[in-house]
């Protein structure tokens, strides 16, 4: 360590070279330990800390540690640490280049100023041009409010390239702190978001403002914490139980990710086992005789995918649909499902919302879809209607019609009505229908197609003192076999074929083996207007 | 002969000895609970009677029942086993009464050595050593002078032990080595005596300093022949319980060892005995001509392979044969031992947490065998370990033309025993093996206590978690045998990162990272690669035994196992959902079940207001009481009845805190 009391000269190369030295130590050891020990004392990382942890060890490149803000207003002249609050840079995550920003809350409180703003301006530029994934950590108070208008605009060209990079980079934003105000619509338009469980929080308008305004008396973590963002908003698409979590969920979904739009998905070595094994078997008995019964679609899942590794997405909202991402043979596939085990696998308003996002993300960066299909309908009731399920569930529908990536959909118990239709069925696009031979296809559920169809026999073994349940599940038995047969559906082509659950597995590989050089494109236009 | 004999016991015995009825060209009938029905001991019989419930007082220990079973199948005779009715009067007399014949000796024999100290009265009668005492009261009820005294120690012999009559706990007690300190001795115990307990009424006893447990094994026939088969030592103890035994004893002279086989034949003969019985001894490691007889066990003992390996004898069949009538056609000059033999118990147990007794399916089974090894086990793959019963598994067993060599080969063949799906003592009792005084053959009852302390058991290190990635990174299936899967583990190319969570422990979590060959195990990076069946870790290659069971994995090498959970992304997500549920409601310590078990005693109401440590429930599991206390003071609400069967970490009773009043 160079002896920072006693300048260097600066006039040969060797003191050129000890003032370097010295200006590098006091950049990176600006935040200064007291501000350090304070952020560890919250169970917070510093900004270099996360970093450190998040990239492969030693391949952070740092860009602009020298950078300094420019404010006189206020007695900020006095104090102009290197780097400002943010640091930034590139680096590597399992060997694949990235780039990176992390707001340092130690300095400024994160505040992000112009130069900081001109940071994170500039790495993700960079990460476009290079067609690098871009990660932000954000722990900030919001804009640096010394700064006035000139951190505010700041924020818009940020928000201008996060939806420029939207589609061709994928994005993801870690949430380790505070993001208030318009901060959070940094995150809001990247593609993934991940919250740190008690340490962070994002809200437009925080506990006090909403106090005054409508008299609701709120918390900060019951009105924008990690579980709440999770649960209720829909926000955040994994609640990490502390930083470590977070990082290594980071990691870990771009490992599903390719570089950007025109780059292949990383493929990875895996051996797959063509024949029908003991343990494909094992989904022969899965579906219950009785279709009130739930199971869970995840073990069809993670019995398809490469060592039953799949890394769900928004596992906590909406659980009647499970989105997320796992390989087959060693390639990314997004898998789609409803979860028969949560609201029966319904649609609703938010299924549908979380689902579309994530047919749409696989779509932008080529991700083969599989659709797992149980799903007895939309779900019923005046609030869906009124909070617009016909507009904002035509979503799912307009993002699986557009979808050009191989379309590979297995229909395992219910399809029923338009859920059906929305799920990756044959006539919106998909290039594969499978259905199991305990699937059923029809405009309604047999229970319900009885009361309309018979209404009139039901009448007469009721006026006859018969068993009037017994007659209806007779017929509704009836109905199901003859009506919502796949076989039915089979017969006109809408299945491409029927196969056993055990036969999931080795259909799906080659399947999506067949569905690799397929070619689609929309026709031309400047962009469709999704029903948003 | 018979042509059909119930055996009435269940577990490696009732294996062992269905293997020689089997052997007589006799038929065997088996008798099982409930919770035996899938037991080896049932499928190796040539029948099988359900006799009852889970609950041995309703099912193995059920005189109607094993009677009516025998009955239902014709059996002539009964083989009890040990434990059990093994030892039961009543039992051999309701046999009588139905004209079965119990394989055992008469109900004389057995009332009188089921006394123990009218046993050892009637003993020491027909001249066998026993520990003598004599107290500081003379026959009139008058105190004997100190001159009495010496000369009644003189005549027991030293070194003595000077007990205070009205004490208890050690306290007070005198040692005296040798006749010069004797004096002294009785005055200090006096003295303390006096003090302690008002009264210096003394009593002197034998004092076997370092004592040993020697048997000597006994075939009698009902013809008047009784042969002793050589001793065993059995001085590897903990609570009482055998770990380890052997035969014959390394203190024993030629000289002695006749000696004391003769003593033991004494004893039989002074009751009449019939069959195979065993007459139990103590002698002092500092006196080792002197021995002194403690009891005598009228049964099959759980150890009597290593007399059966060392003499060449089958002890079941000369049981069934004697029995049978026939008379004894060894005699003592035929017994010759060879060799030595060693068996260690194999018990559900972790050692590492008290003995606590552990329960689970037999998920993976290797059981060792080779020349010398013999192995006594009822353990089958799918076997569900219940605490209905004795937690011991199995009997491993080596002989050796030396003690070395049998204990050699009994630490091998241990090594070779993998037993996944249940804790186990294996390792435990390799470390025992293994240590320096054992080896030596200097043992002693106390040995094990001693050195408990130090044993270092094995923790899931590196290479083991390294292993058990490795095992979770192989293609499809994922689930059990691992091993066996169709598709190999190629080198070359890079596989998708993993990471896994590890729970080593209910508190410890361990993540390993997988990327490629290179594995994170928390701080440390090792290179890895799967060799054929086994793992390499930095370049050192072991092998491991692993099976999956949910989310649990096992992991075992040389007679080590671990249970690993393996925390998915999901589990952590529960876990980190109900900790915030935790934190926004007031805590209700809860009473939970620490073992599958049965409630046995519940000394509180519901809604009693208890104290902290106050004892809410019993339960009772593996033959143990766990007493469960209220951790903090507050209001009982049970939710478990005496009686019922609880399952591993059942709610028993929730404790709500009350407001102290003011």
């Amino acid at each position: 360590m160079t002896d920072e009391t006693t300048d260097p000269d600066l006039y040969t190369t060797a003191g050129k070279l000890a003032d370097l030295k010295r200006r590098y130590h006091e950049a990176v050891t600006a935040s200064g330990e007291s501000a350090i020990d304070k952020q560890h004392k919250r169970g917070k990382k510093t900004a270099r800390e996360r970093i450190e942890q998040l990239l492969d060890h030693g391949s952070f490149v740092e860009l602009d540690e020298f950078v300094r803000h420019r404010t006189h207003a206020f007695g900020m002249d006095k104090s102009r640490p290197y780097g400002d609050s943010v640091v930034t840079g590139t680096g590597m995550i399992h060997g694949r280049q990235v780039a990176v920003y992390a707001q340092d809350f130690t300095i400024f409180g994160g505040s992000l100023g112009e130069v900081a703003g001109e940071k994170i301006i500039k790495v993700m530029e960079l990460a476009m041009k290079t067609g690098v994934p871009i990660i932000g950590m954000l722990d900030s108070g919001g804009a640096r409010i010394q700064e006035g208008v000139v951190a505010l605009g700041k924020y818009g060209e940020i928000f201008r390239l996060n939806t420029r990079a939207s589609g061709v980079i994928p994005q993801i934003s870690i949430i380790m702190g505070p993001a208030a105000g318009g901060a959070v619509y940094s995150p809001a338009l990247t593609d993934f978001v991940i919250m740190v469980d008690k340490t962070s929080q994002m809200f437009v308008t925080g506990p006090d403002v909403i106090k005054t305004v409508t008299g609701e008396d709120v918390g900060m973590e019951e009105l924008g914490g990690a579980l709440t963002h999770n649960q209720k908003s829909g926000v955040a698409h994994y609640l990490a139980s502390d930083e470590d979590d977070a990082l290594d969920y980071a990691r870990t979904l771009l490992s599903f990710l390719p570089d950007n739009n025109l780059a292949d998905v990383p493929i990875y070595e895996s051996e797959v086992e063509l024949e029908i094994t003991d343990e494909d078997r094992r989904l022969n008995t899965l579906i219950p005789d009785s279709p009130n019964q739930p199971y869970d679609v995840k073990t069809v899942i993670e019995h398809v995918v490469d060592n039953g590794d799949f890394l769900e997405t928004q596992p906590l909202f909406a659980p009647n649909i499970v989105v997320g991402f796992g390989r087959v043979e060693g390639r990314s596939v997004g898998v789609i499902a409803n979860q028969p085990n949560a609201m029966a696998g319904t649609l609703n308003i938010e299924a549908g919302e979380k689902a579309s996002r994530f047919v749409r993300f696989c779509d932008a960066f080529s991700i083969p879809i599989l659709t797992l299909v149980d799903v007895p309908g939309y779900l019923p009731g005046t609030d869906q209607e009124w909070t617009g399920v016909i507009r904002r569930g035509a979503k799912l529908l307009y993002a699986y019609a557009e979808a050009t990536v191989p379309l590979v959909t297995v229909i395992t118990r219910k399809a029923y009505g338009g859920a059906y239709i929305v799920m990756g069925s044959k006539q919106l696009g998909a290039d594969l229908n499978y259905a199991w031979p305990t699937a059923e296809i029809a405009v309604m559920g047999g229970q319900g197609a009885v009361n309309i169809l018979f209404r009139g026999e039901i009448k007469a073994a009721e006026d006859a003192g018969e068993d009037v349940a017994a007659v209806r599940t007779k017929l509704a038995n009836e109905y199901t076999y003859n009506v919502a047969s796949p076989f039915l559906a089979a017969e006109r082509g809408e299945l491409d074929g029927i196969i056993e659950p055990a036969a999931t597995r080795v259909a799906v590989i080659k399947g999506l083996r067949a569905l690799r050089t397929k070619r689609a494109s929309l026709p031309p236009k400047k962009h469709g207007n999704i029903p948003l | 002969m018979f042509d059909t004999v119930l055996v009435a016991n269940r577990g490696e015995i009732a294996c062992r000895v269905i293997r020689t009825l089997r052997e007589l060209g006799i038929r065997s009938v088996a008798v099982y609970s409930d919770a035996d029905r899938r037991a080896k001991h049932v499928t190796d019989a040539d029948i099988a009677v359900r006799i009852g419930p889970p609950p041995a007082q309703e099912s193995y220990l059920s005189i109607p029942a094993i009677i009516e079973a025998a009955r239902a199948t014709g059996a002539r005779a009964i083989h009890p086993g040990y434990g059990f009715l093994s030892e039961n009067a009543d039992f051999a007399r309701a046999c009588d009464d139905v004209g079965i014949v119990f394989i055992g000796p008469g109900v004389e024999a057995l009332g009188l050595m089921g006394d123990k100290i009218r046993a050892k009265e009637h003993v020491a009668k027909a001249g066998v050593p026993v520990i003598q005492g004599v107290t500081s009261l003379g026959p009139d009820g008058s105190p004997l002078s100190d001159g009495d005294l010496e000369a009644a120690a003189v005549e027991l012999g030293f070194p003595i032990l000077i007990k205070p009559s009205a004490g208890g706990g050690g306290k007070g007690m005198e040692p005296v080595f040798e006749r010069s300190g004797l004096s002294e001795g009785l005055a200090t115990a006096r003295r303390v005596a006096r003090a302690a307990f008002g009264d210096d009424t003394l009593l002197l006893e034998r004092l076997v300093t370092a004592p040993r447990h020697i048997e000597v094994q006994l075939l009698a026939d009902a013809h008047g022949n009784t042969i002793h088969l050589v001793e065993r030592e059995c001085s590897l103890q903990r609570r009482h319980q055998k770990v380890i035994e052997e035969a014959p004893s390394v203190l024993l002279s030629e000289e002695t060892r006749a000696r004391i086989g003769e003593a033991a034949c004494t004893v039989a003969r002074s009751v009449g005995y019939v069959g195979a019985g065993t007459v139990e001894f103590l002698v002092s490691d500092d006196a080792p001509d002197e021995f002194f007889f403690m009891e005598m066990n009228t049964r099959l003992q759980v150890e009597h392979p290593v007399t059966e390996l060392v003499t060449g004898v089958d002890l079941v069949a000369w049981q069934v044969r004697i029995a049978a009538g026939d008379t004894l056609t060894i005699g003592q000059d035929d017994i010759v031992p060879r060799g030595h033999a060693v068996e260690a118990r194999v018990y559900a147990e972790d050692p590492e947490s008290g003995f606590l007794p552990s329960t689970g399916t037999i998920l993976a089974l290797h059981e060792a065998s080779g020349d010398g090894v013999r192995v006594d086990s009822s353990l089958v793959t799918g076997l569900t370990v219940s605490p209905n019963y004795d937690p011991m598994l199995a009997k491993v067993i080596a002989w050796g033309t030396d003690r070395a060599a049998a204990l050699s080969r009994l630490d091998t063949a241990l090594s070779e025993t993998t037993v996944l799906g249940v804790r186990t003592n294996i390792e435990y009792l390799r470390a025992l093996i293994a240590d320096p005084d054992v080896q030596a053959g200097r043992l002693e009852t106390t040995l094990i206590e001693r050195k408990l302390p130090d044993l270092a058991f094995r923790h899931p290190d590196a290479a083991l978690l390294c292993a058990a990635a490795v095992a979770l990174t192989v293609p499809n299936p994922v689930e059990a045998g691992v091993w066996h899967t169709a598709t190999g583990w190629r080198t070359g190319g890079i596989r998708a990162p993993r990471r896994f969570v590890f729970a080593t422990n209910p508190t410890e979590r361990v993540e390993v990272l997988v990327e490629g060959e290179r594995f994170t195990v928390g701080d440390s990076t090792h290179t890895v690669r799967r060799v054929g069946e086994a793992v390499e870790v930095d370049g050192v290659t072991t092998r491991w035994a692993i099976v999956r069971d949910g989310d649990v994995l096992w992991l075992g090498q040389d007679g080590f196992s671990w249970p690993l959970r393996v925390v998915d992304r999901e589990a952590e997500l529960a876990e980190a959902l109900a900790a915030i549920d935790r934190g926004s409601r007031p805590v209700a310590p809860e009473v939970r079940s620490p073992m599958p078990g049965t409630v046995v005693a519940v000394p509180v109401s519901d809604g009693d207001l208890v104290e902290a440590g106050a004892t809410i429930v019993t339960v009772e599991a593996m033959k143990m009481e766990h007493k469960l206390v209220a951790s903090i003071a507050g209001r009982v609400s049970l939710s478990a009845r005496p009686g019922d069967l609880v399952k591993l970490d059942e709610l028993l009773a929730t404790i709500e805190p009350q407001e102290t009043t003011p």
